[in-house]
């Protein structure tokens, strides 16, 4: 019993050790100071909704790269963990110091209107808010095509089931569009602007149709949810408002670089045809051994009787 | 196999008897020399394995490949014996088709070495693995595409067509054993008595067996070629400076024969001093040999020279980097000794007669097997620092490879895993067969039952 639990406590202790290296890494940032008028500028922006949405958009597109879409600091170079206690520790008017100014391979975004800035903040602080899933609501999306007047619109629809079980749409609720790419997770956003759902929870945008679909023209439309006060939801359809791709599809084809499943037909001959040629030749030679032991067998019968 | 050959090179005609007795007469006793030869051999196979321990454990990260020489030493090793391996078919099979009588004596010898050298072969891949735990994936998730999975395929084929080649040969041979060699101890006798299959040499019996011969002599050819070809394709399918030839197939296994060719020449010495088989592996036969390994040399230094002077000729890019590396550079030293010490100057000095005699041979054949070594080396390691795409960011030690003790310890072993599986095979066998020696000599007894086997066809 003692035995284990000294175990216990050394593993503890070294995980304890482990993690306090780990930590003391990622931190490993000199000190960057901020004039205190700087810092005591405060947030013009209230932590609305709408800010966190437009945070999140701007975050995206400059901040995710790096900073990783957790904020943690796990994106494709060495940067700052955004959700420390360290840094929340921090003034509004601190962090907008150094986004505007920057420093080192952290670029400044002086060109960007403040209020944009002032939007990011609240998001990256709302990244360490602590979320638990099932304080959030469940919202259901379904998506139409509608192609009648010679323009071709994607609708979404988001919807909720409240209190009184009727289902009853989400207003003011941002929807992605998107198209499925090659790649297992890729979207391609196709609808470049935020569009938030109407009153009676619908969007309706107009779709480009400039966009290559496969040799067929089929495209696979997603719309989605992503929102603080609402699960993720996505919905996927398939639509032939694409241009045929031309393409010859070589994915489909046999070739020498596929996997298993593409094996050329003559490879698939020759090497099984072979390797059975020549182990069925083995095999003969085995039975022609064994009919020597036969023989053998047969001729000391001979002699004993 | 059907002709006699002339026996003149002999003193006196022998008997039968005196044939076989003088063959079977090494297994007799067990010299401390030969107890001492094992014991040597087990010490190096276990600090081997002690090594191979060290990397399992540690991981491949105690060899020193890494980024751009990601095959070292132990494929060089796989390659080599794979090489060596082969002379079990050019012997066993393409001189008796085309009935070169005289190397009947050395077909054994030549067949336990493919054996010894296949088996290493096999074990240099597994070792080359960093999770030899995960080599049924080869099998399960192989692609059919890929040379790696014909690679698999075809070592482990012919690893048991030698070791079927080696058997059928055997049969009579073990018989003999089984009658004469009474004195063995019983875990022998058993061996033999299993193993010669109630060999009695009926007529029945020897058509059996010719016939199973002669398939597996026309089998092992095609499987032969293959297997070293493969091997070429694994390099030649590479889009890589020095690998990407049209001829690696026929020059690895001009090559192979090369260094088998060697190897038997320094087993023949070998036997026939400590199993005192002067009048069976004549200087005759080293003569024979010598003019097989030059014939097989001349044509490895026409692909060498096929394989050098193409990309030499134009010295563009990447080839003209990598041959200069290996004409002037770094390996340009150990390049130049290899091609003069283990190729040029052999064929030269085997021109003469009296080179081709057995210690002036066994010398030149064991510069010829170091040479096909590090030839493996030079083909292997170099090119692979000259790839399409540079690796970027890596330390410079990545830039040049020098083996680990650890690999140097293992690839010793593996050379004494050849040697133990030839030591124990001719502890146990004779190591020249004996009927068809005296098939040879013309005064076979072996075919002693024609009576019983009339009684069969009466029967019948």
């Amino acid at each position: 019993m003692k035995m284990k639990r000294n175990i216990l406590v050394t593993a503890a202790l070294g995980v304890a050790f482990l993690y306090s290296g780990l930590l003391a890494n990622a931190q490993d940032f000199a000190p960057w100071p901020v004039p205190d008028e700087a810092a005591a500028v405060e947030n013009p922006v209230a932590l609305t909704k709408e800010s966190l949405q437009a945070g999140k958009s701007l975050f995206d597109l400059q901040c995710k790269a790096c900073h990783g879409e957790s904020g943690k600091g796990d994106g494709l170079i060495k940067s700052a963990n955004l959700t420390t206690p360290e840094f929340l520790a921090q003034t509004d008017g601190a962090i907008h110091y150094k986004i505007y100014h920057g420093r080192g391979v952290m670029p400044g975004f002086s060109t960007l209107p403040d209020e944009q800035l002032w939007d990011v903040i609240n998001y990256v602080r709302s990244l360490s808010m602590v979320r638990d899933s099932a304080d959030l609501k469940d919202a259901t999306i379904s998506l139409y095509f509608n192609d009648a007047e010679g323009q071709r619109e994607l609708t979404a629809k988001v919807e909720e089931t409240n209190a009184e079980g009727e289902v009853v749409p989400v207003a003011g609720m941002k929807v992605n569009f998107a198209v499925q790419t090659h790649f297992v997770l890729g979207q391609l956003p196709v609808v470049p602007a935020d569009h938030y759902t109407n009153e009676n929870g619908m969007v309706t945008v107009v779709f480009n149709d400039t966009l290559i679909g496969d040799g067929e023209g089929m495209l696979q439309v997603v719309a989605s949810i992503q929102d603080m006060e609402y699960k993720p939801a996505q919905v996927t359809e398939a639509v032939g408002w694409g241009v045929p791709n031309p393409q010859d599809y070589w994915t489909e084809r046999r070739a020498l670089w596929k996997n298993n499943d593409y094996v050329p037909i003559w490879l698939l001959i020759s090497f099984t045809g072979s390797a059975l040629a020549i182990w069925l030749t083995i095999v003969y030679v085995a039975l022609l051994v064994r009919k020597i032991k036969l023989e053998g067998d047969r001729y000391e019968n001979d002699v004993n009787t | 196999m059907s002709t006699p050959v002339t026996t003149s090179t002999l003193p006196q005609a022998p008997t039968f008897e005196q044939v076989r007795e003088d063959l079977i007469r090494p297994l007799h006793k067990n010299t401390f020399a030969n107890k001492l030869w094992i014991r040597f051999l087990i010490v190096i196979i276990i600090l081997g394995a002690i090594a191979y321990g060290h990397q399992l454990i540690k991981g491949l990260g105690v060899t020193d490949m890494r980024d751009y020489s990601a095959w070292g030493v132990y494929i060089a090793n796989f390659v080599f014996w794979v090489a060596v391996s082969l002379i079990g078919s050019l012997i066993s099979s393409i001189l008796k088709l085309l009935h070169q009588n005289w190397s009947n004596p050395l077909s054994r010898i030549a067949e336990m070495i493919a054996l010894g050298a296949i088996t290493m072969a096999a074990a240099s891949i597994v070792i080359d693995m960093g999770r030899p735990d995960r080599l049924q994936n080869v099998v399960l998730h192989g692609r059919l595409q890929s040379p790696i999975l014909w690679d698999f395929f075809v070592v482990n084929t012919y690893l048991v067509i030698s070791i079927i080649l080696l058997y059928l040969p055997l049969i009579p041979d073990i018989a003999i054993l089984r009658d004469r060699m009474t004195d063995s101890p019983p875990w022998q006798r058993k061996l033999y008595k299993a193993l010669s299959l109630g060999w009695h040499g009926t007529q029945e019996q020897w058509r059996l067996l010719r016939r199973s011969m002669i398939v597996m002599i026309i089998l092992i050819l095609p499987v032969a070629f293959s297997i070293h070809t493969v091997t070429s394709w694994l390099f030649a399918v590479n889009s890589r400076t020095g690998w990407h030839s049209t001829i690696f197939g026929p020059y690895f296994i001009a090559g192979a024969f090369v260094a088998g060719s060697a190897a038997v020449i320094i087993a023949m010495y070998v036997f026939r001093k400590r199993h005192k088989l002067q009048q069976y592996i004549t200087d005759r036969h080293f003569n024979m040999m010598n003019k097989l390994l030059v014939l097989t040399m001349l044509l490895y230094l026409y692909f060498n020279i096929n394989e050098y002077l193409v990309p030499g000729y134009t010295w563009q890019r990447l080839d003209g980097e990598h041959l200069r590396e290996l004409f002037l550079g770094h390996q340009a030293p150990l390049f130049w000794l290899t091609q003069i010490l283990g190729l040029v100057a052999p064929i030269v000095l085997l021109l003469f007669r009296r080179m081709r005699k057995p210690l002036p041979s066994l010398i030149i054949s064991i510069f010829v097997l170091l040479g096909a070594w590090m030839k493996r080396m030079l083909i292997v390691i170099p090119t692979q620092f000259h790839p399409e795409f540079p690796i970027q960011n890596v330390p410079k030690h990545f830039l040049e490879y020098i083996p680990t003790y650890t690999e140097y310890v293992i690839s010793a072993a593996t050379l004494a895993g050849a040697m133990l599986i030839i030591t124990l095979l001719v502890r146990v066998f004779p190591v020249v067969p004996i009927w068809e020696e005296a098939h040879d000599r013309g005064i076979n007894k072996i075919f002693k039952a024609e009576k019983t086997s009339n009684i069969h066809e009466n029967e019948a």
